[in-house]
């Protein structure tokens, strides 16, 4: 090596090390980023050979190409809510989705059903699964996976986390491609994933009001002030504020879809408190 | 259908990732940039390919791909791209610069593999700038040591450079 490329190799390796950081340029945990993120599945060998089977079909029978991969490839159907839009969406095994505003659903239309059912989706939605044992039922947000057989049951995807609750039958919810790290949950149960932990967690109090949107009620258990606050800031889509210093109470009551200055004439001459949407000024 | 199976394109994400990014840090200067432009031009890769579309040469297209994106990121107003700020890019062919990505990607490597003392006798040299007699101290150990450390460090890092060169220029 002459001194030119000497020169050129010590300034190289400066380049390196400089920028060198213990552990980082992983290429295995950078492919599992990749394919959890992309839902890139393995499915090599099956694919091979079916190629080549279907080069054989081609060569035998003169059988078109273009027909068979046309009819292999993707035929999405998407459907996205704006925001206070409300939606129900039925797929071809008659499964319901009600959708929240700002959100969003797709699905395969040729291949759902055929082996499996998979639906994806960002937001909020609430899902009554058509019951079928042979065909598996399952939802993927960006990280967490939702699988059934037949059942209902809520997502909410939120930038920090996937909360799923489960009105009846059993689900299983897991992180994409995290095999060993599922949880089973059954009528009445709720689960939150969260974005910073990677794992997740049973929430214990079981929530009246997470179908609130779908079913226009509010109800209320002897739940604190602070919660039925948040209640509503979600249901109306507002900042609620208590001008008053009240620690500690509770309410009980059901609202039927009524407007907030309703609502919060109740719970004020109720509670004796003085609750109020927070003014922009 | 995709393209290629996702068999294939494993084969390619982690034959093509490390190179790439360190191709890419040559203009970003920075680790999370060069990572972040790596995966974003695999998932566009990654889409075309579901969405059937062959890309000829991928690894070359790949270089492009972020190479294109590396300077879109640091070269705020879109005037003329041109590689006049990176010196060492200047009258390099396609070739030789996927060649030299190549070799930095062997060259981290390599300080990957690194016994743990004589990395951090290496990092701290080379990295961090301190003079042996600074490192010395630093460590509690003695000069020689450190000598003898980045004589063995330095010898696997060329070792590792020098396959390439032979490769490269066949000279021996």
């Amino acid at each position: 090596m002459n001194n030119e490329q000497e020169n050129k190799l010590e300034q190289r390796i400066r380049f390196v090390a400089k920028h060198y950081e213990e552990g980082r340029l992983d290429t295995d945990k950078a492919w599992q980023q990749f394919a959890a993120k992309h839902q890139v599945r393995r499915t090599v060998s099956f694919r091979r050979y079916w190629m080549a089977a279907a080069s054989v079909l081609l060569l035998l029978i003169g059988f078109g190409t273009y027909y068979i991969t046309d009819r292999n490839s993707p035929e999405w159907v998407a459907i996205t809510t704006i925001p206070g839009q409300i939606k129900d969406v039925y797929l071809p095994d008659s499964t319901l989705i009600s959708m929240a505003g700002s959100s969003s659903i797709r699905y395969d239309a040729k291949s759902y059903g055929k082996e499996r059912r998979v639906v994806e989706m960002k937001g909020k939605a609430f899902f009554k699964v058509t019951r079928n044992e042979t065909r598996p039922f399952s939802v993927y947000t960006e990280r967490t996976e939702v699988t059934v057989l037949g059942t209902s049951f809520q997502i909410n995807e939120q930038p920090d986390g996937t909360d799923v609750n489960v009105m009846t039958g059993k689900v299983s919810f897991g992180a994409t491609g995290n095999e060993t790290d599922k949880v089973i949950l059954t009528a009445g149960m709720s689960a939150s994933y969260s974005m910073e932990s990677k794992g997740i967690t049973l929430l214990e109090e079981e929530d009246l009001n997470t179908l609130s949107w779908k079913t226009r009620q509010l109800r209320f258990n002897d739940t604190p002030l602070e919660k039925v606050i948040g209640d509503l800031n979600e249901y109306y889509q507002v900042k609620v504020i208590n001008k008053a210093e009240n620690p500690n109470l509770k309410l009980t009551a059901t609202f039927n879809d009524l407007p907030l200055e309703d609502v919060l004439l109740v719970i004020n001459q109720t509670l004796d408190t003085r609750l109020a949407p927070e003014s922009n000024k | 259908m995709a393209a290629i199976s996702s068999g294939e394109f494993e084969r390619y994400f982690r034959e093509l990732y490390k190179p790439l990014c360190l191709f890419a840090l040559r203009f970003t200067e920075r680790l999370d940039d060069a990572e972040d432009i790596v995966q974003q031009a695999f998932a566009d890769v990654w889409d075309k390919n579901i969405n059937d579309v062959l890309i000829e040469n991928l690894k070359s297209y790949m270089y492009q791909a972020v190479r294109n994106r590396s300077l879109s990121l640091v070269t705020q107003p879109v005037d003329v791209q041109t590689t006049d700020q990176f010196p060492d890019m200047e009258d390099s062919s396609e070739e030789e610069q996927i060649y030299n990505a190549e070799r930095d990607s062997r060259l981290w490597t390599a300080i990957d593999g690194l016994p743990p003392e004589r990395k951090k006798i290496f990092l701290l040299s080379k990295r961090d700038g301190l003079k042996y007699q600074e490192i010395a101290e630093e460590l509690n150990i003695s000069i020689k040591t450190v000598e003898n450390q980045m004589g063995k460090a330095l010898k696997s890092l060329r070792e590792t450079a020098v396959r390439i060169y032979n490769f490269l220029f066949g000279l021996a």
